[in-house]
């Protein structure tokens, strides 16, 4: 099990269309919004690699200027 | 670290900027990679500790040449050369002491591979180096300032009693124990990071920072009294006189005996 | 389960983010706050040192998942030392042994297989043939067990029973014999009784402290602790230090002295001497309450009996002789140990040792003198423990709050399992011991045995114990709670010949893969700490238990369900001859583990619910699988000892009242814990008007010994020119078998260095950090050396830590033991070194 914590940045303008599309993503969650533009996100996956790419894609998002990591946590839960 | 988990970093490095994040600070997926156990990334701001005898960062930088030679000089492994969109100048070295710690070679064996003088090459005796300072950042988390009986960063601290020293006090809370509180002395304190490395909490509580973002400094007009005499022997008013007390006339109780 | 830890991580994750965010989502940070809710904390004394200090152990979901220092207890009112703070890490290494492990070939046992899983069933079954085996064809005296200071107060005393009582052998020793060994004959010499009169309260009474050979600084932390609390406080406060060279006690002594090994014992003499000439001697007291004897000279050195060293020893067989003597004698025995005499042969400042002669002599100030290996480990170890008790007794500075000399313990149940419960090769509960027929007579009446049944020998103390293994007289073993491989001295020629000879199988059993476990033949799962209830006893007396608090990994079983289950797998006629059994015809046909363990009195408490005063309930994984409350029944059994014995002053509380309480210091009478004893008021003991009886002996009378200076067993020479001293850092305890499994401490101090003072580096041509070659006439090894740091050498003396498995300091040592209690002495022999 690997759960990481990133702050998602876009413009206000662009908030409700990268909220839209960050929700189809599986694995990915948001938990808090911020008029100025920052959704504080959570990646779950199976394993750091998946994690990392995940995080990753959502680089690709159209609207997303930046994607932080700030939490990341692994272990196996049998 | 292994070589392994350096081959990791640097695919995942690799792979991020093939992607053409949109991330400047993409330093934050390291953590992904070389993450085991909980971590916060991206968090705090990393501090750049040269090897020793670099000197103030604005000079070192105009003179080191980046060629690695101290790197690879280094017989702990010490040191690493900063890579690109590294928050330091490129090919420059640096040390991370929760990492590994400067050992304090006493042949210096970094100093005397580098061919361009940015590690001073009149820096002969290691414990004069000053490669940063170690500060005591967090008295929230600290043991010893908890009362618990830690002072690993003491015992680790190859200048033991002179950059690090215990101050004794009272733990009020307990009633009958002593706090052993950690303080740097910047006269002796070489920067080596043995203490940041040997801390035993998650997130180091002692760590070093470059000695200009450390150091205090006092104001040049004040001089400290107690020290001033102390170096005089005497007060620095010597002349002056104490008239005595009037007092009761009665018989006073002898006090007990004071080391002194 | 795992969807509520999922769910608690995600919260942190979230929490986290928020934060640098800038976002507040206040539900996240009081879901990741929940965390530490649905904790149940219950007490429980920590698992090192011989402090004692109680913590509050934390456990959720069947897992120990955190731990604090509690802050009512009276010894260290919530403070850890760093060992204590990662207490909850200790039982979870990656390499815990989940299963006993057999070395067979071929599907067979094999001294020369690997290390193969098998069931218990198998494992005790063929330990039980192979001890069979040796009882049959070479007696008793063939089987043998090294126990522990660190084994529980039910563990020793069910140890004590199975060997003493079911194998009819006395081969059973603690590896406290390598600590605690000649403060107990140092107690019981003079005082005729064992374990300090005082307490820890004694640190805030006190004028004066001396300590002499104790690092307490890193070996009993929070004691040091209280120690400084004390100096700062009270201005007025002295405090002494004695060491072979400058460790952290340093930093706050008002008098740090550094001697040349082994002239201790010169300097108690001369504090003896400086006494008497000055007219400090307490007459009345001395007087009244003390005898004087002269000791045994020229006693050898607890070699190998071939050794020329012992050879020419006199007294070698008589060591522990004694003829009384006056006080007129002792004080013309003393006189030679002048000032100039003591300054030459020790290399002391002559002002430093009128300064602490006269801290022991100046009526007003009281006095408590503090001591661990420095005095144990010596070859001379039971006379340095008499010479300080000398000192206090001829000034009277004994038995009240802040005068007294105090043995601090090394381990964390030396004195509450190895010492109280009597696990020594000599001893029988509450300082009965197995020479005294009537002390015999006693124990087999409690333990419903036939007359007879102890053995009226000693067995085969610790060192003797690697010796006979290698000579083939030992040659069924069992090592449990301890590491002894790495522990004792001389490894390459005493211990490992005898763990592989192929006459013997090696039984260890242990929680991890230790340097011991890998060299026997059968390794046996063990719970540790609060995976089952326990007890121990610290340093001043006070016991202390606690309740099982989680499950051991895999089949791991507790030292205790392993004894019991090996016994159930012995038949009376395996071990007993028919002589005896006749005494006793109902025990025909029965296991030992009827015979010992469920005898009306051991099996007396049926099974219980154990629910503490909040209502959780705790198991007992012992009392599940044996069906009776084992642990109180072997206490209640044990405890007729210290209430009804023929030595007076062993009095234990009720099991329920040590569940109930912080722990309580022995004797236990009329509901009341004893502070100081011997002292009228203080200890119930001790008869109105008569101020003090040192009752453990007969005429209520204490013993000063006259006892000289005597060499050490090897000196430095021109070949091995250095005095090396091994020993403990803080940071790891012992052996590191669990301290080197906690990553943070293991970061903090991987790796034992050399200590070495620069000159004697340079001279070598070595530098800092340089690794180097030490090596003595038994072996060598490698270590880098460190001419700065935490201890600081004089000239031609260097000290190396233990716990470092990769370093075997102890190889190194000379397997030389004070003859008296055969204690080795760890902290001087002759090296060299070499850039390796």
């Amino acid at each position: 099990m690997d759960i990481a914590g990133v702050v998602v940045h876009t413009r206000p303008a662009d908030l409700a269309a990268v909220q839209a599309q960050l929700e189809t993503m599986v694995g990915v969650e948001i938990h808090g919004i911020h008029e100025n533009g920052r959704l504080v996100v959570t990646v779950e996956e199976d394993g750091y690699r998946e994690t990392s790419d995940t995080v990753l894609r959502l680089h690709q998002v159209r609207g997303v200027l930046n994607a932080s990591l700030v939490y990341q946590h692994s272990e196996d839960i049998a | 670290m292994s070589d392994k988990a350096k081959s990791i970093k640097e695919t995942s490095r690799r792979q991020f900027l093939a992607d053409g994040a949109k991330a400047a600070c993409g330093a934050a997926l390291l953590g992904v990679a070389a993450g085991f156990g909980a971590s916060q990334v991206g968090a705090s701001s990393q501090v750049f500790v040269r090897p020793p005898g670099a000197g103030l960062d604005s000079d070192f930088l105009a003179s080191c040449l980046r060629c690695g030679q101290c790197v690879r000089a280094c017989p702990h492994d010490a040191l690493n050369v900063a890579g690109l969109f590294s928050r330091t100048a490129t090919g420059t070295p640096y040390f991370q002491p929760r990492q590994v710690a400067c050992e304090m070679c006493e042949d210096l064996p970094c100093v005397k591979a580098c061919p361009s003088g940015a590690l001073d090459p009149e820096l002969t005796d290691v414990t004069k180096a000053r490669m940063g300072l170690a500060v005591l950042i967090d008295q929230e988390t600290c043991l010893n300032y908890l009362g618990l009986r830690c002072g690993v960063c003491y015992r680790s601290c190859p200048q033991i009693d002179k950059a690090l020293t215990l101050d004794a006090q009272h733990n009020q809370r307990s009633g009958k124990h002593t706090l052993f509180l950690p303080k740097v002395h910047s006269e002796h304190c070489t920067g080596c990071g043995k203490c940041e490395h040997s801390c035993v909490l998650e997130v180091p509580a002692i760590k070093v920072l470059p000695r200009d973002l450390a150091k205090g400094e006092l104001g040049h007009h004040y001089r400290l009294g107690w020290e001033e005499k102390a170096k005089k022997g005497e007060s620095l008013i010597p002349e002056a006189f104490d008239m005595p007390d009037r007092m009761p006339e009665v018989i006073l109780p002898t006090l007990p005996e004071v080391k002194p | 389960m795992k969807l509520s830890r999922r769910k608690f991580i995600k919260a942190n994750a979230i929490a986290a983010t928020a934060v640098a965010a800038g976002i507040s989502l206040p539900e996240a940070a009081a879901l990741a706050q929940e965390g530490d809710q649905n904790i149940r904390w219950d007490k429980a004394p920590c698992r090192f040192c011989g402090t004692g200090c109680s913590v509050l152990v934390g456990t959720k979901d069947g897992r120990v998942v955190a731990t604090q220092g509690d802050p009512d207890a009276p010894v260290n009112r919530g403070l850890n030392c760093i060992k204590g703070y990662f207490l909850s890490k200790i039982m979870y290494g990656k390499d815990r042994l989940k299963t006993p492990l057999l070395r067979k070939k071929n599907g067979k046992y094999d001294k020369e297989g690997d290390f193969t899983a098998v069931s218990w069933d198998e494992a005790l079954d063929t330990m039980a043939t192979k001890f069979k085996e040796a009882i049959k064809t070479k007696g008793p005296t063939s089987v043998g067990m090294f126990g522990s200071g660190q084994w529980t107060v039910f563990e020793g005393y069910a140890a004590s029973k199975l060997m003493k009582a079911g194998l009819r052998t006395n081969n059973l020793d603690p590896n406290a014999r390598h600590c605690m060994a000649s403060a107990v004959a140092g107690f019981m010499r003079t005082f005729g009784s064992d374990e300090p009169m005082g307490c820890y309260d004694d640190l805030e009474h006190a004028d004066g402290f001396v300590l002499w050979g104790s690092n307490m600084a890193e070996m009993h932390p929070i004691l040091w602790s209280r120690l400084t609390d004390r100096r700062l406080t009270a201005p007025h406060v002295k405090v002494a230090v004695l060491s072979t060279f400058e460790n952290r006690n340093f930093e706050l002594a008002d008098l740090g002295i550094v001697f040349k090994p082994q002239t201790d014992l010169v300097i108690l003499n001369y504090i003896a001497n400086y006494i008497i000439e000055n007219k400090a001697v307490n007459t009345d007291f001395v007087g009244k309450h003390v005898n004087f004897k002269k000791g045994n000279t020229d006693i050898g050195y607890g070699l190998r009996p071939e050794d020329e060293r012992e050879k020419n020893a006199v007294n070698a067989s008589k060591a522990g002789g004694s003829v009384d003597i006056t006080f007129d004698e002792y004080k013309q025995f003393v006189a030679e140990y002048t000032l100039d005499k003591t300054h030459e042969m020790t290399g002391v400042p002559k002002e430093q040792l009128l300064e602490l002669a006269k801290m022991y002599a100046d009526p007003k100030r009281k006095i408590v003198s503090y001591w661990t290996m420095g005095f144990n480990q010596h070859t001379r170890g039971t006379w340095a423990n008499n010479l300080v008790y000398n000192i206090h007794l001829l000034t009277g500075k004994i038995s009240e709050p802040g005068n007294g000399p105090f043995s601090l313990t090394g381990q964390p149940s030396a004195c509450g399992t190895a010492r109280e419960v009597g696990t020594f090769a000599h001893r029988l509960p509450a300082d009965l011991v197995v020479m005294n027929e009537a002390h015999r007579d006693f124990a087999e009446q409690v333990w419903k045995l036939p007359k007879g049944t102890i053995v009226d020998k000693p067995g085969f103390h610790a060192v003797l114990q690697n010796r006979m293994l290698k000579d083939g007289k030992l040659n069924a073993y069992w090592v449990m709670c301890n590491n002894n491989v790495q522990a004792a001295a001389n490894l390459n020629e005493e211990t490992l010949p005898g763990y592989r000879n192929p006459e013997n199988f090696i039984v260890v059993s242990d929680p991890y893969p230790t340097v011991t476990a890998l060299a026997a033949d059968l390794i046996l799962p063990t719970a540790m700490w609060t995976e089952k209830e326990g007890a121990y006893g610290n340093a001043e007396r006070r016991s202390q238990f606690w309740r099982q608090q989680v499950d051991a990994p895999g089949e791991a079983k507790s030292d205790l369900w392993q004894m019991m289950e090996f016994a159930k797998r012995l038949k009376v006629e395996d071990v007993w001859p028919a002589e005896l059994i006749a005494q006793k015809p109902e025990y025909r046909g029965k296991t030992l583990y009827d015979i010992l363990y469920t005898n009306g009195q051991v099996n007396k408490y049926p099974k219980q619910k154990i629910v503490d005063g909040a209502g959780y309930e705790y198991k007992n994984s012992e009392m599940e699988h044996f069906g009776f409350y084992v642990h109180k029944g072997l206490y209640e059994e044990y405890r007729i000892f210290g209430l009804k014995g023929p030595k007076k002053g062993h009095e234990l509380g009720t099991f329920d009242d040590y569940h109930r309480s912080r722990g309580l210091r022995w004797p236990v009478i009329d509901g009341k814990e004893t502070l100081w004893r011997y002292r009228e008021g203080y200890d119930p003991h001790v008869a109105k008007g008569s101020e003090v009886q040192f009752y453990g002996n007969k005429d209520n009378k204490a013993n000063i010994f006259a006892l000289p200076y005597e060499p050490p067993a090897e000196s430095p020479d021109i070949e091995y020119n250095l005095w090396l001293c091994t020993g403990r850092v803080l940071e790891h305890w012992h052996s590191g078998s669990m301290t080197q499994r906690v990553p943070e401490l293991y970061r903090a101090v991987p790796n034992a260095v050399l200590f070495m003072h620069p000159d004697d580096a340079a001279e070598r041509g070595l530098r800092r950090g340089m690794p180097v070659k030490i090596a003595s006439r038994r072996g060598e090894v490698t270590a880098s050396v460190e001419t700065r740091g935490r201890n600081k050498m004089p000239r031609g003396m260097v000290f190396l830590p233990w716990f470092d498995a990769r370093r075997l300091a102890n190889k190194l040592i000379l397997d030389a033991t004070c003859p008296i209690s055969k204690e080795t002495d760890y902290k001087k022999c002759a090296v060299k070194v070499e850039r390796a």
